[in-house]
């Protein structure tokens, strides 16, 4: 994976650069506005982390003319300004996410690896969670090797949940993956099919939490 | 330079002033003309018809015949003046010339009855000429019908006459003017004084000193105006003053941090235990973060004050969703806590007039502060109420706020008794400011079953302001001693609030 780095400041650069590198990214590292656009002209990059504030041409500005340019490489922007304003402005002119200094780095590679597989539309072959396991290519969930026997609707609702581990799936989110548009079920049928599940998931230490007015989430003990 | 003295209020109101005087002027300078020449032509009117009389008097009818004698005295009368010439023709009823000039123009219009005489104008010898015509009735004579006799004179004497009385009371006019302006300009100097004073002290103040201007002195039309100004320096030193609070309290909470971490660093840099080296750095890590969010919070703090801000656009929104997507991006945070975090919407679509941006700090700032101060595995709910207003609530279950303490959460920095705060303090500070720029107000309780914090922002109901966005409306003005929150203790029925304990 290639990433460019536009960050001004030096010693924020190297040590970012090294912690990058360390992560599996091949990185090119810039330090100035004009540099950069003129070498997101020529070059291709898996993703962009710009700074704002750079000398010779604003970030904000960097990133208008890549996108512009019909460039859609992913690009997370950080910034020193914290402005919720300049927050909006930037997301409006096509930043992916964006990150206010100081950062955590591994929130930043989380960020990254998360922006990198939108922009490729594909999901890791193999997903993960405690001792669950899903293969995309056959479509199986394992538990501890024992392979989970799922009727399809139940398959569906697992596959969204583990796809989405760590974040809330709302019911109706859930509603419109595992339901036709013509199926004449309701919400309340999403809930069968969470108890469903519950049930084949117990002793194995992972749980769907139910989150009131929010949704479900599913989480390794 | 021009235009600078265009600006100046003297010379505004002195142009105010001269100008109409001067079309006043123009006009009265016609009138008095108009005035001058009618009193002219009587005065010259009436000795021509004196004239005329005077050589009536002399035609006489001698044997059938008429005849005229006549008197020097009349021709002197009539050389009252040097340049004027003076014409005169008496003419019989026949029409014949008896004497005098017998191309002298005979009245256009018919003699009036009587003996009275008929003053008119015309042209003699290529000359505009007055005249007046008399009309005789002679007794014996051949001819039962009167005999006319004119007199003229050119011009001059009367429009010397008319001219002079003009110069006259223009001559007097103007001096009015000028004394006009004289003493105008004399009493705008004297009255504009107090406010040459007033700029001469407002200048010679030092940029730091707002306290109010004194109003005595001036005029009254001056007082609203000094009173307006106080009153915006009143505003603008609380700002000032509240800054140099918030600048003086952030450096103190962000030196104590530093200074631990120089500590920590430098006594392990003296040491050579790798195991330490890694403890510190761990630490440090952690502190740093702390820090961080600390400078965070801080600055959107100052950025919420309702005096501060700049106008923040407000947007119709819906409470709900925000509440909802807000609490959605605690979810992880909470879960690692262990926390059951939940949202309960609204029975109706619940719209209020704010800034979205604000307000999701506001409730990401009440959600962060139930889940540093929840008990750990325990639940938070964040909830939209919409029935006769709208409010939200977030809501913890951990030990609550002792009552005594509830009115003083709000502050800045504020802590606790004998708590080890997680949180930067600022939190409830930021919620108080962003509730206040949207005049909401902050109600604290005990949780819905007796335990725990409850925190209520209630929404003033939204003003139909159409669905455009809208310039901040000012913040209420802080009513009450203490906090400026709109402060009204514990909602009745409430459970007694319970110490925070251990």
């Amino acid at each position: 994976m290639r990433l460019l780095l536009v960050e001004d400041s030096l010693k924020l650069a190297t040590w970012l650069s090294r912690a990058l590198q360390q992560h599996g990214f091949a990185v090119d590292s810039i330090h100035d506005g004009a540099q950069a656009d003129a070498l997101l002209r020529t070059e291709k990059y898996d993703a962009i982390v710009l700074d704002l504030s750079l000398p010779s041409m604003d970030g904000l500005v960097v990133l208008q003319r890549l996108r512009e340019s019909g460039v859609a490489s992913p690009v997370i922007v950080l910034t020193a300004r914290g402005d919720l304003e300049d927050r909006v402005k930037g997301l409006n002119l096509g930043a992916d996410d964006y990150l206010v200094k100081p950062f955590d780095l591994s929130e930043l590679e989380a960020r990254l690896n998360a922006v990198i597989r939108r922009a490729h539309g594909v999901s890791a072959p193999v997903v993960c969670l405690g001792p669950l396991q899903y293969e995309s290519s056959g479509r199986t969930f394992t538990i501890g090797g024992r392979r989970l026997n799922l009727r399809p609707k139940e398959h569906a609702v697992l596959e969204v949940l583990l796809l989405r581990t760590g974040k809330v799936v709302s019911k109706s989110a859930l509603h419109d993956r595992v339901f036709s548009m013509d199926a004449a079920a309701g919400q309340d049928a999403v809930e069968v099919y969470i108890h469903r599940l519950r049930k084949q998931l117990v002793d194995t230490g992972l749980a769907i939490v139910t989150l009131r007015g929010l949704g479900y989430v599913l989480e390794a003990a | 330079m021009f235009s600078k003295r265009h600006d100046s209020l003297r010379v505004q109101l002195l142009l105010w002033l001269l100008i109409p005087l001067l079309l006043l002027f123009v006009f009265n300078a016609w009138l008095s003309n108009r005035a001058a020449v009618a009193v002219a032509n009587g005065a010259f009117d009436r000795l021509l018809s004196a004239s005329a009389e005077a050589i009536a008097e002399d035609v006489e009818v001698q044997d059938g015949a008429i005849k005229v004698d006549l008197p020097y005295a009349a021709l002197q009368l009539l050389e009252s003046n040097m340049q004027e010439r003076i014409f005169y023709r008496v003419v019989a009823p026949d029409g014949k010339t008896i004497t005098g000039y017998d191309d002298l123009p005979m009245p256009t219009r018919a003699m009036p009855a009587g003996d009275e005489s008929l003053p008119y104008r015309a042209d003699y010898r290529g000359e505009p000429v007055y005249l007046v015509a008399l009309s005789k009735q002679l007794y014996g004579a051949a001819l039962a019908a009167p005999v006319t006799i004119i007199v003229a004179e050119t011009g001059e004497a009367r429009q010397a006459l008319s001219h002079r009385i003009v110069a006259d009371a223009l001559l007097r006019q103007s001096l009015l003017i000028a004394a006009a302006a004289v003493l105008v300009w004399y009493g705008l100097v004297r009255g504009l004084r107090p406010l040459e004073r007033l700029r001469a002290s407002i200048a010679a103040r030092p940029t730091s000193d707002l306290a109010p201007i004194e109003a005595a002195g001036v005029p009254s039309e001056v007082r609203t105006l000094i009173s307006a100004l106080n009153h915006h320096t009143a505003r603008i030193e609380r700002l000032q003053s509240g800054r140099q609070q918030l600048i003086a309290d952030a450096s103190h909470q962000m030196r104590t941090p530093l200074a631990e971490i120089r500590t920590q660093i430098e006594y392990t840099l003296r040491q050579s235990d790798p195991v330490l080296l890694r403890q510190t750095l761990t630490d440090v890590h952690a502190d740093v973060s702390a820090l961080g969010q600390l400078l965070s919070q801080l600055l959107l703090l100052a950025r919420s004050d309702p005096d501060a801000s700049p106008d923040q656009r407000i947007e119709p929104l819906d409470l709900g969703r925000l509440v909802q997507s807000t609490t959605l991006e605690f979810v992880a945070a909470a879960r690692r806590r262990e926390i059951d975090i939940a949202y309960d919407a609204p029975a109706q679509r619940a719209e209020v007039l704010g800034n979205p941006l604000l307000l999701r700090e506001l409730i990401g700032n009440l959600l962060d502060n139930a889940m540093q101060h929840g008990r750990h595995g325990g639940h938070v709910v964040a909830r939209v109420i919409a029935d006769y207003g709208v409010a939200l609530e977030v809501e913890d279950d951990g030990p609550g706020v002792p009552e005594d303490e509830r009115a003083r959460v709000f502050e800045r920095f504020f802590r606790g008794k004998g708590r080890e705060s997680p949180g930067s303090g600022l939190g409830l500070a930021i919620v108080r400011n962003i509730a206040e720029s949207h005049r909401a107000r902050i109600d604290l309780r005990v949780g819905s079953d007796g335990a725990g914090l409850c925190v209520r922002v209630t929404f003033q109901a939204a003003p139909q302001l159409g669905t455009g966005t809208t310039s901040r409306a000012p913040a209420p003005v802080a009513s009450g001693a203490g906090t400026p929150v709109a402060w009204n203790g514990p909602e009745t029925p409430a459970a007694p609030a319970r110490p925070r304990s251990p």
